[in-house]
């Protein structure tokens, strides 16, 4: 049952009332007051206080300060009046809990309505944000282009006055040559005229001749002087020139460098596989230096059951390429046949190496590697072993009975030795 | 995203689309006017010379060749013959007078297979010494022409006796200070760079930068060598300070991505 808190006091203005309630030592959090418009409730564990005030307050602006061991309320009165008392008096059990739940109510009510509010400011003020952003930016463009622009037109200005400028120029020249021309002329006339007068034999022809001559080696003239000023052509000769060696005929990039090391590495490797076995595989034909024909006539010997043949197959294919694991995998086969148990716990051995990134494509054959081994090894009496790898064959493929079977069987085995030791 | 002003904004003044394949396009030297080289869709070469007027480029010119053409330049000709070098497909190279261009000035077959690459020296009124031009082809050769002289080059630098050839993507001149000293730098597809000297008619420098070279050019032809610029494949690009040479190291260089 909680403590009534009765020992509060108070005093009012025609707008606001004024509350002080002391706490008697206990602490108070902005969590323990619950104050709606007619509801004022204080709740500090054990005290409790509450007041169903006499009218309505604006709770929204009313404030309370919790401090020196009491809280004091400034509640503002919806309307001015002078209150009769705090409370109202006549509350009864109903009537108050009644309110109690309104007052609960009402306040979930604004609380929800407070988020929303604050929620669609939120959204107005991003909007708003990156609106002037935008604008920021578009300004800061167009401030740009405008500069491109003035240059563009200030370049294109210039370029035609600078046009115009050759064209002036030009035509200026040609008048320059012009007048030189006539200079030029007027003391050859004088020259001729002279001529004339002593040997007094008309010459026009060749004067004109010998104008447009002098003309023209005027201009040769000038043009001998300016390759006189030029050194001669160059002795010939040749430089000899070494190129960074390089395989492939494309140009050489940093990026493809490690892919084609790669490429000549494994050039390397097959020829020298071919090379190495040249001198014992020359009688053989072309067909029988292929590892998968090889393979799958090793396949035929062992179905038919020679099994000596079906190695020697194997063997030859693993010499020309040692990286195929089925090729292991057969040969293992062969051997347990044979009861070469040791050789063919390594060949299935080697096969799983080969099969290493166990996906669902080399199930299969990892499945009958196990296998094979297991057998080898129960064969050698070496019965933990080979149940493992026959566990590992089930682990891959738990659907196979004979697997299971077997497994079984191993089991007993071991227990039954185990028991008799 | 937008640029920020301290990037430099490059101001684009007129778009043109084309309607073949253009290789090379350069400035006629002293004008307004560009010429593009390339190769038309039925396997012949093509010569457009443009104005540029105000924001348009008015086509002047279109001279078709029987040869797709892949490079030219304005390098070895003087200001007021204005000349074109340009290598073909083919393997030929010619110098044109734009005027009239049916015949062209100089012409001979320079390589067995197409110039990659050509740069001229000596004209413009750049420089000093002899007018010249190399040019750089997929044979694996790098040779030097004098306009003067017909059909042999004054220089070859071809790949030793039963040395697999290599081709040779780019070449630039350089060193052009006077009349005696000039060099040719060549860049090759398995990352070669060399440097002949045609003074004393040697390789000067050999590196090799990983990457087959698109392109090597000097900072500019007609100083003493100073910077050289090698851009290659993968989007690398290498800076070589050409003036001081380590004897066996060579010259020290900067790289980009």
């Amino acid at each position: 049952m909680p403590v009534w808190l009765r020992e509060h006091s108070w005093r009012q203005t025609l707008t606001a009332v004024y509350l002080s309630l002391p706490l008697r030592g206990a602490r108070a959090t902005p969590g323990s007051i619950f104050c709606s418009e007619q509801y004022l409730k204080v709740s500090v564990p054990p005290f409790l206080f509450e007041a169903v005030l006499y009218a309505p307050i604006d709770d929204t602006n009313s404030t309370a300060k919790i401090g020196n061991g009491n809280i004091f309320f400034t509640l503002y009165k919806k309307e001015p009046a002078l209150w009769d008392s705090l409370t109202l008096a006549n509350t009864d059990k109903e009537k108050l809990q009644n309110l109690r739940e309104n007052a609960v109510l009402k306040a979930q009510e604004k609380a929800k309505e407070e988020t929303e509010a604050r929620k669609i400011t939120k959204q107005e003020h991003k909007k708003y944000a990156l609106e002037a952003t935008m604008k920021v930016e578009e300004a800061e463009r167009k401030r740009i282009e405008d500069l491109k622009e003035k240059e563009r037109t200030k370049v294109a200005k210039e370029l035609e006055l600078w046009k115009k400028q050759q064209k002036d120029g030009d035509k200026y020249k040609s008048i320059q040559k012009k007048g030189e021309l006539h200079q030029e002329i007027e003391p050859l006339k004088e020259r001729k005229n002279e001529k004339m007068n002593k040997t007094g034999i008309p010459n026009e022809g060749t004067s004109k001749t010998r104008l447009k001559s002098t003309k023209g080696s005027c201009s040769i003239f000038s043009q001998n002087l300016k390759e006189e000023q030029l050194p001669a052509p160059r002795a010939a000769a040749t430089i000899k020139v070494n190129f960074t060696p390089r395989v492939f005929p494309t140009a050489l990039r940093e990026s493809r460098v490690a892919e084609e090391e790669e490429w000549l590495h494994k050039q390397a490797e097959a020829r020298r596989i071919i090379n190495s076995d040249l001198a014992e595989l020359e009688d053989l034909k072309e067909e029988e230096k292929n590892p998968d024909w090889l393979k799958d006539k090793g396949n035929k010997m062992f179905a038919m059951g020679d099994y000596l043949g079906a190695v020697n197959a194997y063997n030859l294919a693993v010499r020309l390429n040692n990286s195929l694991p089925l090729l292991y995998l057969n040969r293992a086969a062969c051997h347990l046949k044979l009861r070469n148990l040791h050789k063919a716990i390594q060949d299935s051995s080697k096969a799983l190496e080969l099969l290493t990134p166990p996906v669902p494509d080399n199930e299969n054959a990892r499945v009958k590697a196990h296998v094979r081994r297991g057998t080898a090894f129960c064969q050698l009496e070496l019965y933990t072993e080979g149940l493992e790898d026959y566990e590992a064959a089930l682990k891959i493929d738990p659907t196979n009975k004979n697997i299971e079977k077997d497994a079984e069987k191993i089991r007993h085995l071991i227990q039954g030795t185990m028991q008799s030791s | 995203a937008a640029a920020g002003p301290e990037r430099p904004q490059v101001v684009s003044h007129v778009q043109q689309a084309l309607s073949y394949t253009v290789f090379d396009c350069k400035w006629v030297p002293r004008s307004a006017r560009l010429l593009c080289l390339g190769s038309a869709a039925r396997g012949t070469g093509l010569v457009q010379l443009y104005e540029l007027h105000g924001a348009r480029l008015e086509l002047l010119r279109e001279i078709e060749k029987p040869k797709p053409i892949k490079c030219g330049t304005f390098g070895a000709t003087s200001l007021q013959q204005r000349y074109l070098a340009t290598g073909d497909f083919d393997g030929n190279l010619n110098i044109w007078n734009l005027e009239a261009p049916e015949i062209p000035v100089y012409s001979v077959k320079g390589h067995k297979e197409i110039i990659n690459s050509i740069d001229g020296v000596g004209g413009l009124g750049i420089g000093e010494g002899a007018p010249e031009i190399v040019t750089g082809s997929r044979d694996g050769t790098v040779k030097v022409w004098d306009p003067r002289q017909n059909d042999t080059p004054v220089a070859n630098m071809e790949p030793v006796q039963g040395e697999s050839k290599r081709d040779c993507w780019t070449v630039a001149f350089g060193n052009a200070y006077n009349q005696e000293e000039r060099v040719v730098c060549a860049g090759y597809d398995n990352g070669d760079i060399k440097l002949f000297d045609l003074k004393t008619m040697s390789l000067r420098w050999e590196t090799n930068i990983k990457n087959g070279v698109c392109s090597v050019e000097f900072d500019r032809k007609d100083i003493n060598m100073n910077k050289l610029v090698a851009t290659s494949l993968e989007g690398k690009f290498h800076v070589f300070d050409m003036r001081t040479q380590h004897p066996t190291k060579g010259f020290a260089s900067v790289s980009e991505k």
